[in-house]
């Protein structure tokens, strides 16, 4: 299994958060950190609220109630400023890719980057030529995303949200929708992108097979009352987790009988 | 065939014999369903071992049994299933469903609260065209910060793309009134007045309308869907996550693509309208230079100038509608094309209230 990196800054940290919506909590009791250059993997059986933590994490939905505190800035209390913050230090990989219909895969890299102002536009085309190289996409480079796979439109996302040089990187469901050999390479590809930049990922995913490849350590949500279940490495806690979540590791469903007893 | 029922105190046995297929069911459905209510918080016995043969909806309608006497609160027994049978036939119970709301006597607080909804959203698209309208004076200032390709894509689709329906319909409508004016001049043998009617009409009045109406099928339906299903594949949170504002990014452009072209295209509605006027003046002999010459002189520069300013007016507020219907677009299959039609309906509406406010502002102004 893979190493900790060395590094122990903390980069997220989330104390007794409530994420929902419209003020009305639908997960509470979230107490996690998450170190810089990890891969951390928020994990948990469907509609356990994967989705609304990684929203609230990225700016997109307030959180409810308790501390949410990203590369130092708090969600909860710091308002605009701190959010503006946050997404100056974040990129995002949305399930489906989202890209930007109208422009072409390099455009898409480069859009961040033309906003910023930082580069000219020689450097900005180089940089995004780079980030296209890393998920193997520079040949693809002037095709539209609607010429472009499932796959391909979740790389170039995954180049695109590393654009901007962001502490963390966010990836929602990566291997939804692809086939378990893409799936398996773009596990590969997160785990390389990772060592190498150093990076932390922040992953959603519920599938067994990218857990125990990519996650350093995770995360798993659940239960009746929607919450934290467990915290550790997948390896930990497949061996001694809480029993809910060793099974959820172990691909086992819940009892039959205790599901039919359920009413 | 039917189904053979005893009842006695409290007690109610079903027995179901022979063959229980689609058929079938649907022959006993009622009758028996109808037993288990009847029976209430007593017990219900279901025979099912003299049957030959299940088949998925003879599961259904024990599982329908089963729930009804359930529900109600009383007690079930299923005699002569098989396990797997019996397991899929509990399985089936379920949760007890919401009761549906209270639908009666809800119609004034119905009333108040569409009202306040109404009001609420107003409240709100104004807002938003304000601050659409502060946001394109923020992009005039700062040329750089502009997408100029898709304002340049948008002025295309709005402006010359546009230009042949909306001239067209103009023209039409030209014609029309100008034949239909007619013979209601010469009561006062005030024939030769048309060219006075057509210049104020269509000038200040129908060339601006006719143009907003296309604008909003056209570019403000096309802003909700573009902007809508960018909402729905989540590139609207992308820009947002990316810290580029979907305002700045999504509504300027477009925005002030509309509120210069369609100006412009007014005035080439306004004209082709006056000349669709001039075609039943032909039977009367009037040529054309004559023609244009009379509405020419009925109209000054401050009616020419009203027809724009209510053209780019117009412009805004759709453009800005359109926008913030897509903005505004909700999950599901059915959300774009939902936000689509606001889209149109709404702009329709608010230009069409907006004439008459701004027909009554300019007369209080004396313009
Ligand atoms: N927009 C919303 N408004 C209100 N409640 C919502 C909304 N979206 C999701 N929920 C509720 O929040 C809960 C968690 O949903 P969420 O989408 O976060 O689950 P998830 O873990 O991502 O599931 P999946 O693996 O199926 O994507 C669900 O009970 C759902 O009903
Ligand atoms: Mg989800």
């Amino acid at each position: 299994m893979l190493t900790t990196a060395a590094s122990t800054e903390t980069v997220i940290e989330a104390k007794d958060l409530s994420v929902g919506y419209g003020g009305r909590a639908v997960l509470t009791g979230i107490n996690f950190t998450v170190a810089s250059g990890e891969v951390f993997v928020i994990g948990g059986g469907s509609g356990c609220g994967k989705s609304t933590l990684m929203k609230a994490m990225i700016t997109l939905l307030p959180p409810v109630s308790g501390t949410l505190r990203i590369t130092g800035h708090d969600l909860v209390t710091g308002g605009d400023e701190a959010v503006q913050q946050v997404r100056r230090s974040i990129g995002v990989m949305y399930q489906g890719g989202a890209l930007f219909g109208g422009l072409t895969v390099l455009e898409n890299v480069r859009l961040g980057m033309e906003e910023q102002g930082l580069f000219t536009w020689t450097e900005m085309n180089s940089l995004a030529l780079s980030l296209l190289a890393m998920v193997d996409l520079d040949e693809h480079c002037n095709k539209m995303p609607s010429a472009l796979s499932g796959g391909m439109q979740k790389r170039a996302a995954v180049a695109r949200a590393m654009a901007l040089s962001p502490q963390i990187v966010f990836l929602d469901e990566p291997s939804a929708g692809l086939d378990p050999i893409s799936s398996a390479g773009f596990d590969q590809m997160v785990v390389r992108l990772a060592r190498s930049t150093g990076r932390t990922f922040v992953v959603v995913t519920h599938e067994l097979p990218s857990i125990f490849t990519i996650a350093d350590r995770m995360v798993v949500l659940g239960g009746a009352q929607k919450t934290q279940l467990a915290i550790g490495s997948p390896k930990e806690l497949l061996e001694s987790g809480p029993p809910d979540v060793r099974r959820f590791l172990a691909r086992q469903p819940e009892d039959e009988t205790s599901q039919g007893a359920a009413s | 065939m039917s189904p053979d029922v005893q009842s006695t105190a409290g007690s109610t046995v079903i027995a179901l014999e022979g063959e229980l297929d689609d058929v079938r069911v649907r022959e006993v459905w009622e009758d028996v369903v109808g037993r288990a209510r009847a029976a209430g918080t007593g017990s219900v016995v279901v025979d099912a071992s003299k049957l030959n043969e299940v088949s998925g909806t003879g599961l259904l309608l024990l599982a329908e049994i089963r729930r009804t006497v359930v529900w109600a609160g009383g007690r079930i027994e299923m005699r002569g299933l098989t396990a797997d049978q019996a397991s899929l036939v509990e399985r089936a119970v379920g949760h007890k469903p919401p009761v549906p709301r209270e639908q009666e006597s809800q119609f004034i607080s119905d009333v108040g609260e569409t009202a306040f909804r109404v009001l609420d959203e107003l409240a709100d698209t104004v807002r938003f065209i304000g601050e659409a309208a502060i946001d394109l004076a923020y992009a005039i200032r700062r040329p750089r910060s502009l997408r100029w390709r898709d304002l340049l894509r948008v002025m295309g689709q709005s402006g010359i793309d546009s230009m042949p329906v909306t001239c067209m319909l103009s023209g039409i409508v030209g014609f029309i009134i100008a034949y239909q004016m007619m013979p209601a001049l010469d009561r006062y043998g005030a024939a030769d007045q048309t060219p006075t009617i057509m210049g104020f009409a269509i000038i200040r009045e129908l060339g601006p309308l006719i143009t907003a109406i296309i604008l909003a099928g056209r570019s403000g339906s096309a802003f909700a869907a573009e902007i809508g299903t960018m909402k729905v594949t989540e590139e609207v949170n992308a820009l947002t996550t990316m810290g580029l504002n979907p305002e700045r990014f999504l509504v300027t452009p477009r925005v002030l693509a509309v509120a210069i072209t369609t100006p412009l295209l007014s005035v080439f509605a306004s004209f082709a309208g006056v000349l669709g006027g001039w075609l039943p003046m032909i039977a009367r002999d009037m040529s054309l230079e004559l023609y244009l010459q009379n509405v020419r002189n009925s109209i000054d520069q401050v009616d020419f100038l009203q027809g724009v300013f209510k053209a780019f007016v117009f412009a805004v507020v759709i453009g800005g509608i359109g926008c913030r219907s897509g903005l505004k677009t909700q999950v599901g299959p059915g959300a774009v094309g939902a936000s689509t039609t606001r889209a149109v309906v709404a702009g329709i509406v608010a230009i069409i209230v907006l004439d008459g406010v701004l027909v009554g502002l300019f007369h209080a102004l004396g313009i």
